[in-house]
């Protein structure tokens, strides 16, 4: 296995930081979302739609996450390059 | 294309004595949604009404009994009489309640065999016992008995022996038909009732135990016995109802139907107003079909009626009007909200783009086929138009699916098809691959988002809140000035464009931009600034189109990517490799990890696809002009698709 250095490893890992955090973030707003969405349904039928809209809403987080996590690896793969 | 059918209420007035002719004419014509009229004394329901919600409460009750589903689909005959229908339900009754009689029969029988037994059972553990003590008395008897609330052991102890018998006491066993069993010598009787009185009362007996054939054990015996007879004789019965009802399913749901709509029929004049001898009735009628219905409700009544347009401040009811293909989509709209009959229905927009970004997350050559194969199936086996919809929707879904396979060269996660090499136009799993679609999901979703402000500019144009226009207006501006920002200042076209250079473009629309700002500003305050981050947000949440697609096509190739060696399996068959059982549970390893493993990948990408690309339709492109609120137009009798029509529409009968 070819030896990485320990500032690209760190590179990778900060590149899986915001996509990772961003997850577990949205995880727990969905969560709590979910938990009161459903309680909501309970009390009124029929507003499926839109109770789907509020669970759905912090996944941009993840997405937005994914964004960032995709723009730092490009720049850590560049930068590898750019070593030789 | 996205206009609603317009929908206009009416006034209909004719005589009493012409109400069962109304009806029939109103019902015959279909599309009509009648309302309660707004007048002081209302009708009553039709004299049939009491016979047919009986035999409907009737027939539900069985049908919900045994689980053969009680909502049919709506019947669209022309039935406005219960007379020639009147045999099929009697009929429909009297061959029920044959198997009913047979059933409340056998149910008598094993309710009397079964509290026996669950006397005797009771006392199960003890019956050798009791027969002990019975055989060293005088023509023994038992009675069973419970003890009384609060009674003390103790008093009741007592009584044996001034009873000359003995108390068996099952008070422990779960049993509770029975805490005692006392057996005494024949002629005692009265003493062992003076003994239980204020202590227990007597359930059952006495029971003779006198001879070889009446002992404890053999009544026991018997009474098991005769429980597991009845028992089965009630289970056949039952089952053989189970299986009339399951063999004559679509025949009892078809009555079903058809008194579902009597009774709705029956009890229609519950909305009718009366004036004296005058009836009043108030609907709402699909405009275009306003001049019919006057046509077929003045034949059926011989002119003696009056229908008026009715002008209105209410807010007349929802008549999505789509053709056979984007109806299913409408779907999507129920989920949600439909609209309200002031705004455009987007759900031809969502035929195109639903199908569209399922295609691009899934994108599997493999999965579409599978998809497509299973809507097919889908839609031979289960006639329900809830099915219908959904498989016309997997349809489109997985040939899109398979359309961006070709372009990602994914068959099952593989670049290959059974040895023959994909190439791909798109590498989405390469670092090029993904910056390629993320440009494309981020134009998809500008271009999205513009159409849904261009919607909610015409909204409000056909309302006349020009205010809210100019407002949609500054939106639309704003999003086209950043997106030629974006372009032209981040390098992606650097052509002069009509001789304009890449400069000027960027700075025109950096100032367009800044005017639209100050317009949102005023025309929607710090909300319509603040908005903008939304609308930034809003664009990059269509990344999750390649985002997802990347995790299900990584997903896939794994999967995929399980080595196997199928040379040495079949070197084995052939003879030229020599038997290797390693290898044998290598392949069969392999097998069952890929039918399980793309099993699992598929139902997560299906699943995946519809949800996010629903999402994108419900938070994204319906916050730039969707309201809904809409209330569905019920009408007496719904159209049928074209395709599944197998009668004239009603409107021309």
């Amino acid at each position: 296995m070819a030896d990485i250095g320990l500032g690209t490893a760190l590179g990778f890992l900060s590149a899986a930081l915001p996509v990772c955090v961003g997850a577990i973030g949205t995880a727990f707003a969905m969560s709590s979302i979910g938990s009161a969405a459903m309680g909501y349904l309970a009390e009124k039928e029929g507003a499926s739609g839109n109770v789907m809209v509020f669970i759905a809403l912090p996944e941009t987080i993840v997405i937005l996450g994914f964004v960032l996590s995709f723009i730092m690896l490009s720049g850590v793969n560049a930068a590898i390059a750019g070593t030789g | 294309m996205m206009k609603l059918k317009k929908v206009v209420k009416i006034r209909i007035l004719t005589t009493e004595k012409h109400r069962r002719d109304l009806i029939k004419a109103l019902y015959s014509f279909g599309l009509v949604q009648v309302v309660n009229a707004l007048e002081p004394s209302y009708d009553k329901p039709i004299a049939e009404y009491e016979g047919i919600a009986e035999a409907l409460v009737y027939l539900r009750s069985v049908m919900r009994k045994y689980n053969l589903g009680i909502d049919p689909e709506p019947y669209q005959g022309d039935v406005t009489e219960i007379t020639g229908h009147k045999e099929d339900i009697q009929k429909m009754r009297t061959t029920l309640k044959s198997f009913e009689e047979k059933v409340t029969k056998a149910q008598e029988s094993y309710s009397n065999t079964s509290k026996p037994w669950a006397l005797f059972s009771g006392f199960e553990l003890s019956a050798k016992e009791i027969d002990a003590f019975a055989a060293g008395i005088s023509k023994p008897k038992v009675v069973f008995a419970a003890f009384k609330p609060s009674v003390k052991r103790g008093d009741v102890c007592g009584c044996i022996a001034s009873a000359e018998g003995r108390l068996f006491d099952n008070s422990k066993d779960k049993s509770d038909a029975a805490h005692i069993a006392f057996v005494y010598p024949s002629g005692h009787e009265q003493k062992v009732l003076t003994a239980m009185e204020g202590n227990a009362d007597v359930v059952a007996g006495p029971f003779s135990l006198a001879g070889k054939s009446e002992t404890f054990s053999k009544r026991l015996d018997a009474a098991r016995a005769s429980e597991q007879h009845s028992k089965k004789a009630l289970d056949k019965v039952d089952n053989d109802l189970r299986q009339h009802l399951v063999q004559n399913k679509a025949h009892y749901l078809s009555i079903m139907s058809k008194l579902e709509t009597l009774s709705a029929l029956a009890t229609l004049p519950l909305k009718f107003s009366k004036a004296g001898k005058l009836l009043v009735v108030e609907g709402w009628v699909p405009e275009d079909l306003l001049v019919g219905l006057e046509r077929k409700v003045n034949d059926s009544l011989r002119n003696v009626v009056q229908i008026a347009r009715l002008e209105t401040a209410d807010m007349p009811p929802t008549l999505l009007n789509n053709s056979d293909v984007a109806r299913p989509f409408e779907f999507f709209l129920r989920f949600f909200s439909i609209p309200n009959s002031a705004e455009l229905d987007p759900t031809v927009l969502i035929t195109f783009t639903f199908p569209l970004f399922f295609g691009m997350i899934l994108g599997d050559i493999g999965y579409g086929l599978v998809g497509l194969a299973m809507a097919l199936l889908v839609r031979s086996r289960l006639k329900g138009s809830f099915f219908q919809d959904i498989s016309r929707i997997l349809i489109l879904s997985s040939i899109s699916t398979i359309l961006f396979g070709f372009l990602f060269a994914e068959f099952f996660g593989l670049e290959e098809i059974f040895g023959h090499e994909l190439h791909p136009y798109v590498a989405r799993t390469t670092t090029a691959g993904i910056s390629l679609m993320m440009g494309v999901c981020l134009g998809l979703g500008a271009l999205h988002l513009l159409v849904g402000y261009v919607l909610g500019l015409l909204n409000a144009l056909h309302e006349k809140e020009y205010h809210h226009a100019a407002a949609k207006a500054s939106w639309i501006m704003l999003e086209l000035a950043l997106v030629v920002t974006f372009i032209f200042g981040y390098g992606i076209v650097t052509t002069p464009v009509f001789g304009v250079p890449a400069a000027t473009l960027v700075l025109a629309s950096g100032v367009i931009a800044l005017l639209s700002l100050v317009s949102l500003v005023k025309l929607e305050g710090m909300a319509g600034f603040i908005e903008v981050f939304g609308l930034i947000s809003n664009i990059f949440s269509y990344l999750r189109l390649i985002a997802l697609g990347i995790s299900g096509a990584i997903l896939a190739m794994v999967i995929s990517g399980v080595p196997v060696d199928i040379n040495a399996l079949v070197g084995m068959v052939t003879g030229t490799h020599p038997f290797d059982l390693g290898v044998i549970l290598n392949v069969l390893a392999f097998a069952l990890l890929m039918v399980v493993g793309h099993t699992v990948a598929f139902v997560l990408g299906m699943f995946e696809s519809s949800i996010q690309s629903l999402r994108l339709h419900y938070v994204e492109f319906f916050s730039k002009f969707y309201q809904g609120g809409g209330i569905d137009f019920a009408p007496l009798r719904k159209p049928v698709p074209a395709r599944r029509r197998l009668q004239p529409a009603f409107a021309e009968e």
